[in-house]
């Protein structure tokens, strides 16, 4: 049992189909010799008592008389069958016998009936009319019985080496319905082991046990595949994200640091009182163009900070787009002369209106109109439109300044993202505008994209509101223009 | 079975003494002619009707002079057929009524023979012609054996059945079927 449980599974099949037509047919055989057996000996025996009761009474005027001659004659009859070695019919002693050539004469008084030395004696007293003249006593050999057992017990190892034969044939091709899927199963496992490649799949032989073995297995690796992914794109993203909060630290450290020794500059400057009237003018310019940076930042710090504990709020009104857009212009104005840039505003006559927060949509034009600005090269033109698009207000901004390639592209509203992180940086900024830009579109029902056709083609950015539905009875838009209008 | 097979063989001593031996002695063929006799009536069935009831006793009859004294020792305790002997001394034709077996010799043979037919006796004798005469059984002693001749007719005219084993036995029968 020991040995077969360490076999190989395709062997182990074959040597139980074996091992149970063996015991079959031995368990089968055994019994049938041995019926056999039995069958022959009462055979024989029945046999031996008949032919002896028929000597006895042939014989028995023979003993009678103690002819000799003629007890001799009839116990001759037996020489045709080969299973009789000897006769021997004693009356007072032996007076007459036969036996076979090659069987041993009869011994001089009558011997014990039963099966002895190979042999068979069976006796019979002759009687007539209640008189008892002497005993018939036959010797039969069992060597035929013997032979013929042999032959059957040849016979039966025949059939078990010719069963044990198509037992193994048989057994060789009915193994592959149980081993092969199985086999495949551990192949199929040993292969995903080895190559940790949990894409490889279990091939369903069958609709039993095993079939729903391959199919459970092919589930569990499924999910596997599935978490395995989920993980690594979890894994890159916490990655990446790692790595833009760095970035993000250098440069807000930077953004930080940047207009203080401009300003700790001007300071040092001014307290030691030479400079000139027209100097101390452009240093408190320059002081209070600083201190505005560092408030923008530290404000695009909070709203960031806002989003993403969920506390970023906006109020709701009806409000009219173009005054919005032209209060935006107005704060990015001095960047703008500085670098010689134009803003060119194309707007519809007719007011367009959408529902949200005037504050916070000036902030996502501003942060677009300084974008533009920022990376215009100087003494260009920002177009800038409003326009009504199936029930849509749509609005671009449009600069002709170092553009966006085409992988960054997707990624311009990330927060923490700017297309350049190296640390000498052209442009200043956290990179959080754009994302802050975003939510707060997002907030109004809308979206906002990006686009560009490459480096230094410019880019494009727009967005789109869905309209405010004013009713007619209604007392007219909200915007800071009309307010001031009335 | 041992002590059966000794018993037997004690008896058989007892009874014939040495089988083979020669005929000389008139002592000894005297004694196996007795034995046949009762070894006849063994192996002849007689017709129901020659016995009056299931314990009628068998009657061997044989001539006065004829195995004296050895015969009367032979027959002593024997039955035939599950009946006692009653042994039966003869002289006369009208003494032959009733009886089964008729051991004869002498000059009225032919006369007792006769009658004996109609009296269903197996006759048993021993003079040459005793056979045509009408008899059944005759002893002969060739080579110093005794043996036997048998007549068929003779056994069919008494309405007996001899069995064909004794047949085998017999040198010469007569009237085979």
């Amino acid at each position: 049992m020991y040995l077969i449980r360490n076999l190989p599974l395709q062997r182990k099949i074959v040597a139980v189909a074996m091992i149970v037509t063996a015991a079959a047919l031995v368990l089968a055989g055994v019994t049938l010799i041995l019926i056999d057996f039995n069958r022959a000996r009462a055979d024989l025996l029945e046999e031996t008592n008949s032919a002896v009761r028929i000597l006895a009474y042939n014989a028995a005027a023979a003993a009678a008389f103690k002819d000799a001659e003629d007890a001799r004659a009839i116990l001759d009859s037996l020489a045709n069958e080969q299973s009789f070695a000897a006769a021997c019919l004693y009356t007072d002693g032996l007076l007459a016998e036969y036996h076979g050539p090659e069987h041993e004469p009869c011994p001089p008084f009558l011997p014990e009936n039963g099966f002895t030395n190979g042999y068979l004696i069976a006796s019979s007293s002759i009687d007539q009319n209640g008189t008892q003249y002497g005993t018939v006593s036959v010797r039969a050999t069992l060597a035929p019985m013997y032979a013929q057992i042999r032959a059957r017990i040849a016979m039966v190892f025949g059939i078990l080496l010719l069963a044990g034969v198509i037992a193994y044939a048989l057994s060789s091709r009915l193994k592959e319905l149980i081993a092969e899927p199985v086999l495949s199963l551990a192949a199929t496992a040993g292969a995903i082991t080895a190559k940790e490649d949990y894409s490889i799949r279990a091939i369903k032989h069958s609709n039993d046990e095993v079939g729903q073995l391959s199919e459970s297995f092919n589930q569990m690796l499924s999910l596997i595949e599935k978490r395995n992914s989920e993980l690594k794109q979890r894994t890159e993203e916490l990655v990446l994200a790692n790595r833009m909060k760095d970035e993000f630290l250098a440069t807000l450290s930077h953004e930080l640091r940047t207009p203080l020794n401009s300003m700790l500059g001007w300071i040092v400057l001014l307290r030691e009182g030479r400079l000139t009237g027209a100097q101390v003018d452009k240093a408190l310019a320059s002081i209070d163009r600083n201190v505005r940076l560092q408030a923008s930042v530290i404000n695009d710090l909070l709203d960031v900070s806002r989003i993403i504990s969920g506390k970023f709020t906006m109020e709701s009104s009806v409000i009219e787009l173009q005054p919005v857009m032209e209060r935006s212009m107005e704060v990015v104005k001095p960047a703008a002369q500085a670098r010689q840039t134009a803003i060119h505003l194309h707007a519809p006559h007719d007011a367009v209106l959408v529902s949200g927060d005037s504050f916070r949509l000036q902030q996502v034009f501003w942060n677009l109109l300084s974008n533009a600005v920022k990376f215009s090269p100087e003494k260009s033109v920002v177009e800038v439109s409003i326009e009504e698009v199936a029930g849509q207000a749509v609005v671009r901004v449009k600069d002709k300044g170092v553009g966006i390639t085409a992988e960054f592209l997707p990624h311009v509203f990330d927060r923490f993202r700017q297309a350049d992180s190296s640390s000498t940086r052209e442009y200043g900024g956290l990179g959080l505008g754009l994302s802050i830009v975003r939510h707060i579109v997002e907030m109004h029902g809308g979206k906002v994209w990006a686009e560009s056709d490459g480096i230094q083609r410019g880019s494009t950015f727009s967005l789109q509101l869905p309209l405010a539905e004013v009713r007619q009875d209604s007392e007219g838009p909200v915007g800071l223009r009309d307010t001031a209008r009335r | 079975m041992k002590i059966a097979v000794s018993a037997l063989l004690l008896m058989s001593v007892h009874i014939f003494g040495g089988w083979a031996a020669a005929t000389q002695d008139t002592t000894l063929s005297n004694k196996i002619r007795s034995a046949f006799l009762l070894n006849f009536a063994r192996f002849v069935d007689w017709p129901p009707a020659s016995f009056s009831s299931g314990n009628t006793p068998f009657t061997l009859c044989a001539s006065e002079k004829l195995l004296p004294g050895v015969l009367e020792t032979t027959i002593r305790g024997e039955t035939v057929n599950g009946r006692t002997i009653e042994l039966r001394r003869v002289s006369d034709v009208g003494e032959i009524k009733g009886c089964h077996l008729l051991y004869i010799s002498g000059a009225h043979t032919p006369v007792l023979l006769r009658s004996a037919a109609a009296a269903n006796a197996l006759t048993v004798g021993e003079t040459p012609d005793f056979l045509k005469q009408g008899g059944t059984i005759r002893f002969v002693e060739v080579a110093n054996r005794v043996r036997f001749e048998i007549s068929l007719n003779a056994a069919d005219r008494a309405q007996l059945r001899v069995s064909s084993r004794l047949l085998r036995l017999a040198d010469i029968v007569q009237g085979a079927p």
